[in-house]
């Protein structure tokens, strides 16, 4: 009940997915086959990807609204045969590709010292723009190779659950585990500290939006893998989507806080309402509706659960008692 | 007194947050025309106490008169009965006039046609009047000087003619020209009969201005003592509940060896042409006025804004403008504020503690992982040493400490490294009286190991009681530098102020 408890504290989340689970269930019995659970899988893998990465971002009290004319641009370039040569050469290519991208933006904001947002507004035109002039606003169709990101399968798992899965929990270990991940959260939850205390600023927003670019790259390679052919309505409002995963899934947009399990299950929350919005037969048109309405419960309610599952929590974990030793130590402090 | 005429009664308030107890059963009353100052250190309760007098927090148990009437809930409903509080942190809005800022509340004037700038100005004039403003109700307020934006803080409560009125540390950030109006305001309102509560840091004041003093500790009433009554010794015992050490800690004597240098540093804005050297081992205390530049030149040599000059630690130059080559040169800096500056409110404490280290790893630099069990052992050793009283434990975040262990946060993240420089500025400024006897002792052993210190403080008795040598900046300048004999407050006063040593 404890581990429950505060496995709940953590990620609330999990109240709003189960429920909601079970409610489509009910109102579709189709919902609740292992194909569909394997559907909202797939379908939500391109937003858990992007959105590992916009969690670095928003982490840094940033914000990157070009993911979605990225995301364009990744199938215009991954279609338009721009990258060629062996799948895995093309796909390393066009990640490598957005990685510089979104260092990009992360000079623009860091050195020049725009804000992000505005920052990002030009680049998005910048790089639809750029999708556009490729494809000349046509739809082409992807080489079959390239596909197997979108449709192929590691030892019977669909492949973009397996490449979601695996960039879910390299995000979760960068942030929780390494130094850039400790500077991502400081710099974010105070941007002066962080310069008192000698982080290197620069290095460290340049680095979050080249990994957001980077992930992008690979949320286009899926994505076009599973469509199968550019159109000029791609990524179109995926940056809102996007940032509404991550928003969901816990993290404050003033920085500081946040986490990529969150964000995870933000945006399986994301794919499981369309799933079962289509399977009970609701109106496409519905679909913002929802989402917009599921965003707003989820703030109102973010208060909410911290203090019912605050009981079952255990006591924040005391710091061992260990002898002062003097290689750590510069000087003993005289006692009171 | 008698209950019937208290302006403000507290009957066995009480107050804790999750389950902690911030205020325990305390009572006591204010009459008009009275000042009654409330002392205790940091943690004492002292802050929820105003809060709960001001409406924003509402008592757990107890009761609150305003004239003898029980207290309208919520502050819009205590503003009602005319109980106002001045906050510390200035609430004034930047970008409007003087005149519109201390009218906030009435800025319709009660006209059919709403809102006339010149009308609000004028309006205002008198409010600003009383206060002894000397500048025009239509500037902005962007463009006053602290102290001034304190008296426009003051003038906005006059508007909903106080009956019981709260000030916090009004003073905290002012000089002494700026203080002493302040006072004036504070003693024309007792002649109107207002009933001042007047919560202070500084013992100063609490003897210059109260007629009683309310003394807290732990989240309880020690006692009220009338001012006359009590001496500063005996009122630090109270609030401290225990004798204090007298005086200061005896320091070592100095290196030879010049650990910083300084030569011509200067800024763009502020700061022109400083140039001195501080010895290892010393402790060089900087003098000054407000705003006359020491907190700048500290900022300029970490590297926090741009300089000109040289500043050299035991003789490697550090790059300009950048905090990085100072911390490796081994400077560190404890800024002013600790709040924004000195750690990461919204992070586990053990993360401020640790965060200047955590690259100090042998590979890998930023992709490295880092050693969680060594991070916290490191922890739990440095917040032994600070004495840090972290009730929530070690992965609370930094927001769920007090003032004064903030400060040993804001400070302890630094000696991990074992700094060869350390730039301290107002390290004591809000802090009670038995942290600051902590810093002190701690900053005299830091010395006595061999670091170079520079403290910049605006209490005299610190600087005398702690320096070497004493740096005296006036407008930007070092206008001079004394030795130990020479120490005399008239002749710091003398050289911050502009005269000549």
């Amino acid at each position: 009940m404890k581990t429950l408890g505060k496995v709940l504290g953590r990620q609330p989340l999990i109240l709003a997915i189960v429920p909601l689970f079970v409610v489509f269930s009910v109102i579709q019995p189709n919902m609740a086959t292992a194909a569909n659970m394997l559907n909202i899988g797939i379908q939500s893998s391109v937003l858990v990807i992007a959105a590992t990465g916009m969690t670095f971002v928003i982490l840094t009290a940033g914000i990157d609204l070009s993911v979605g004319a990225m995301l364009f641009l990744g199938a215009a370039v991954m279609t338009t045969g721009l990258v060629n040569g062996p799948p895995a050469v093309s796909y390393l290519l066009v990640v490598l590709l957005f990685a510089l991208v979104g260092a990009f933006n992360g000079v623009a904001i860091a050195k020049i010292g725009i804000p992000a947002m505005i920052v990002t507004l030009a680049t998005l035109q910048i790089f639809r723009g750029a999708g556009g002039h490729i494809t000349q606003q046509r739809s082409i169709a992807i080489a079959p190779t390239l596909r197997w990101a979108g449709t192929g399968d590691l030892l019977g798992v669909p492949a973009p659950i397996v490449i979601a899965l695996l960039v879910m929990l390299a995000g979760h270990l960068v942030l929780m585990r390494t130094v850039f991940g400790r500077y991502v959260q400081a710099l974010g939850s105070s941007d002066s500290a962080a310069q008192n205390a000698g982080l290197p600023r620069t290095a460290i927003l340049v680095g979050v939006y080249a990994l957001e670019g980077l992930l992008v790259g690979v949320a286009a390679i899926v994505q076009i893998g599973r469509i199968g052919a550019t159109q000029p309505t791609v990524g179109n409002g995926f940056e809102l989507t996007v940032i509404t995963a991550v928003v969901l899934g816990g993290t404050s947009l003033f920085g500081g806080r946040g986490t990529i399990i969150g964000s995870a299950l933000g945006a399986v929350t994301l794919g499981l309402l369309e799933n079962g919005l289509v399977l009970t037969g609701a109106s496409p048109y519905s679909f913002d509706l929802v989402r917009g309405i599921v965003l707003l419960a989820a703030l109102l309610a973010s208060e909410q659960p911290q203090r019912v599952f605050a009981r079952f929590r255990t006591h924040p974990p005391q710091a061992p008692e260990v002898p002062a030793s003097p290689h750590i130590s510069t000087v003993a402090l005289p006692h009171p | 007194m008698v209950t019937a005429t208290a302006a403000l009664s507290l009957r066995r308030l009480s107050k804790s947050f999750g389950g902690v107890s911030a205020v325990r059963e305390v009572s006591f009353d204010i009459a008009p025309g009275e000042v009654v100052a409330l002392a205790g250190e940091n943690g004492a309760g002292k802050s929820t106490i105003k809060n709960m007098i001001g409406g924003s927090l509402k008592p757990d148990t107890g009761e609150l008169l305003v004239g003898g009437e029980a207290a309208e809930p919520g502050v819009a409903g205590r503003m009602g009965q005319g109980v106002v509080t001045i906050h510390q942190e200035i609430s004034l809005f930047p970008d409007l006039t003087v005149g519109e800022n201390v009218m906030m509340n009435r800025l319709g004037l009660g006209s059919r046609w709403g809102f006339s700038r010149a009308k609000v100005i004028e309006a205002a004039r008198p409010f600003l009047d009383r206060v002894g403003a000397q500048f025009a109700p239509d500037r902005l307020v962007g463009e006053l000087a602290t102290g001034e934006s304190q008296l426009v803080e003051i003038a906005k409560a006059l508007i909903s003619e106080p009956r019981v009125l709260v000030f916090d540390e009004p003073t905290a950030s002012l000089t002494m020209a700026e203080r002493e109006r302040v006072f004036a305001v504070v003693r024309s309102l007792r002649e109107d009969g207002v009933a001042v509560l007047y919560i202070s840091h500084f013992l100063n004041e609490i003897f210059a201005l109260s007629d009683r003093v309310v003394v807290m500790r732990d989240g309880g009433l020690v006692g009220s003592y009338p001012t006359h009554e009590l001496d500063r010794t005996g009122l630090e015992s109270l609030m401290v509940g225990r004798e204090l050490a007298q005086g200061f800690p005896a320091t070592t004597q100095p290196r030879e060896s010049v650990a910083l240098s300084l030569s011509n540093v200067a800024d763009p804005n502020k700061v022109r042409n400083i140039t001195f050297a501080v010895r290892h081992g010393e402790i060089f205390g900087l003098a000054g006025l407000m705003g006359a530049g020491r907190t700048e030149l500290a900022r300029a040599v970490f590297g926090l804004s741009a300089r000109t000059g040289e500043v050299e630690v035991e003789g490697e130059r550090l790059r300009p403008h950048d905090p990085r080559s100072a911390i490796r040169a081994g400077i560190a800096f404890v800024t002013e504020d600790r709040r924004e500056e000195g750690l990461f409110l919204d992070r586990p404490i053990i993360e401020s503690l640790s965060i200047v280290q955590i690259d100090r790893t042998t590979w890998g630099g930023p992709v490295a992982l880092i050693d969680r069990k060594a991070e916290r052992a490191a922890a739990a050793i440095q917040a032994e040493q600070l004495h840090l009283d972290a009730r929530g434990g070690l992965s609370a975040p930094g927001s769920s400490l007090s003032g004064g262990n903030q400060q040993k946060v804001a400070f302890g993240k630094w000696l991990q490294m074992g700094p060869r420089v350390l730039i301290l500025d107002e390290p004591t400024r809000g802090i009670d009286v038995g942290a600051k006897a902590e810093i002190y002792r701690l900053l005299v052993a830091l010395a006595a190991d061999g670091m170079a210190i520079v403290l910049i403080s605006s209490e005299m008795e610190e600087l005398i009681g702690l320096s070497h040598r004493i740096g005296v900046m006036h407008d930007g300048r070092l206008q001079g530098v004394l030795g130990r004999t020479s120490f005399d407050p008239t002749a710091i006063i003398r050289l911050a102020t502009g005269g000549a040593a």
